[in-house]
């Protein structure tokens, strides 16, 4: 049986880099799919989707809500052709409902051990509508190591020079910050998967650079530093979400590759100054993660901030705009308050205004959303901040001999399309 | 608002009340309704952390046609006022805030549901705890 499985494009961030990393979410449920299913992965982001006969059933993957209404566009094709096609991943989570006028089924939770009853039910000619697994969690130790054979690794490269391959620690979070979703999506309970069984993936991964993409490593200290323990052997370099900055796990973390951090910038006090410090005093770098728009935030707030960060040497910087996905409390409140002004989903890439701001009209929280990009990559642009960011792992890869050089045979290709050099 | 300052003791619910949320998660609110002669005030609060379901605004419209059959309340005589908890957070989006409730009301089913943001002490003034 073949399995079509796509990956929908979206819009990126206009003011950002653009860069394509493989897709962890897809390759993550392919690995709890019936041995028996062939797997044909597009991820259209960097290739054109085939609306062929040649498949068996489609599956479509959607992380972001910026992608879900492409993904009901794909859906519609393929049903008009007479093809089954169900829907999963975090975007159809978050927008289940809708997306159900637009698939023959959906899968709501997380995969392991449940693919075999829908591939069942598909061959049987029995799909439910709905395979309901939310706040169901598998066992933990049912993850197994992410399918990253079905991707086309060539598709990752930007002249020459692979992209971060992703994985997973852990599932769940503690914490429930105000613009997050997570909570729904993966419940309140932090869920660390067995160290052993992450060594066993990292072990598997063809690439020495990695991005961890746990919502926080930060929720058992304990957990954290084992796991960096059992990673320095790998000598695998790797940026995730924030990490504690407790001296001794920064030191693990050190040891076990960190190369940056993604740190969110919320404030202009002195714990974020230090916090920042803090990594590079470990030889660890800082990519500042930064929202604007929300309602604690005046004009002046925000100009204020964007001089601080100026201030605090951050490696990078990434600017978004608060954006209120549903089933998170920020939605909830904007909800009440009638204040949603777009629920056009393809506008939430977190880079347009879909809300009226407490403090300033949206329009002008659009301009200080550009004008944050421009002031911060004045001096130095983002390219050359991030050549800089990859010296950095490249002079680390250099001394504990790690180092690959880069594939000259796509020299003249970034993200499968050739370029003029 | 205690029991001791209310007038309506009797009729006076005050708990946590757990219902099938979207896609049938079990959920959690804080409930208290208190009985006045023309009218039921029906007091949710959403409970964030503690709630692993459905948010209540998200299921707000179902979570009313839910409570009033569940406590078998008259659905014309209902007022209900959303109730966001102090967070104990310096950010102002996690204090607590307040808001009236109107719904459409067809064959016993309340939708649509629009909020009015008002005032603790105007929820006092509802409950008429004074």
């Amino acid at each position: 049986m073949k399995l079509r499985l796509i990956y929908p494009k979206w819009e990126k961030l206009a003011e950002q880099t653009t860069f394509n990393l493989p897709p962890h979410g897809p390759i993550v449920m392919a690995a709890a799919l019936p041995e028996d299913v062939e797997v044909e992965f597009f991820d259209e982001n960097v290739q054109d989707v085939i609306f062929d006969d040649n498949a068996d059933l489609i599956a479509i993957s959607v992380m972001l809500t910026a992608q879900i209404k492409r993904g009901w566009q794909i859906a519609g094709r393929y049903r008009k052709m007479g093809k089954k096609v169900i829907f999963g991943g975090i975007a159809t989570m978050l927008h289940a409902q809708e997306t159900l006028e637009h698939a023959d089924a959906v899968f709501l939770g997380e995969a392991e051990g449940r693919m075999h009853e829908v591939i069942n039910d598909f061959k049987n000619n029995n799909l439910k509508k709905v395979y309901n697994y939310l706040l169901k969690h598998p066992d933990i130790d049912a993850i197994g190591t992410a399918r990253r054979d079905i991707l086309t690794q060539e598709f990752y490269f930007h002249k020459g020079v692979q992209m971060v391959d992703l994985v997973h620690a852990s599932r769940g979070c503690q914490f429930s910050c105000y613009p997050c979703c997570v909570n729904f999506l993966g419940g309140k309970l932090f869920r660390p998967r067995p160290i052993d069984k992450v060594v066993e993936e990292l072990e598997t991964i063809d690439n020495n650079r990695l991005f961890i993409v746990d919502n926080s490593l930060a929720q058992d200290t304990q957990w954290e530093k084992d796991l960096f323990k059992a990673m320095i052997p790998l000598k695998k370099k790797w940026c995730s979400h924030t990490i504690e900055d407790k001296p001794e796990v920064l030191d693990l973390a050190a040891q076990a590759g960190a190369w940056y951090v993604y740190q969110a910038i919320f404030d202009t006090s002195d714990y974020i100054k230090e916090r920042i410090k803090k990594y590079h005093d470990h030889g660890i770098l800082v990519e500042g993660t930064v929202l604007l728009g929300m309602d604690n935030q005046t004009e002046k707030d925000i100009l204020e901030l964007i001089d601080f960060l100026m201030e605090i040497e951050l490696d990078l910087a990434e600017f978004t705009v608060m954006t209120p996905f549903r089933h998170t409390k920020a939605f909830d409140d904007l909800t009440r308050q009638g204040r949603i002004i777009d629920k056009n989903w393809d506008n939430y890439n977190a880079g347009k205004v879909v809300f009226q701001p407490k403090n300033m009209k949206p329009e002008r929280l659009q301009e200080l959303y550009h004008y944050a990009w421009n002031t911060f990559y004045e001096k130095e642009t983002q390219e050359q901040k991030m050549f800089k960011l990859i010296l950095n792992v490249v002079e680390k890869e250099i001394k504990d001999g790690t180092y690959k050089t880069r594939r000259d045979d796509l020299a003249d290709v970034s993200f499968g399309n050739r370029i003029k050099r | 608002m205690t029991r001791k300052t209310c007038n309506y003791q009797k009729n006076f619910v005050d708990e946590i009340f757990e219902f099938k949320g979207l896609w049938d998660m079990p959920s959690k609110c804080g409930l208290k309704i208190v009985e006045q002669k023309n009218k039921t005030i029906v007091i949710i609060t959403d409970l964030y952390h503690e709630n692993p379901g459905t948010s209540v605004t998200e299921f707000c419209a179902e979570l009313a046609t839910i409570i009033v059959n569940e406590k078998q309340l008259n659905p014309e005589k209902a007022v209900f006022i959303h109730h966001s908890p102090d967070m104990g957070s310096k950010y102002e989006f996690f204090t607590e805030s307040f808001e009236l409730i109107k719904f459409d009301l067809q064959n016993n089913q309340f939708t649509n549901p629009k909020w009015e943001e008002i005032s603790k002490r105007q929820v006092e003034e509802i409950v008429n705890f004074k």
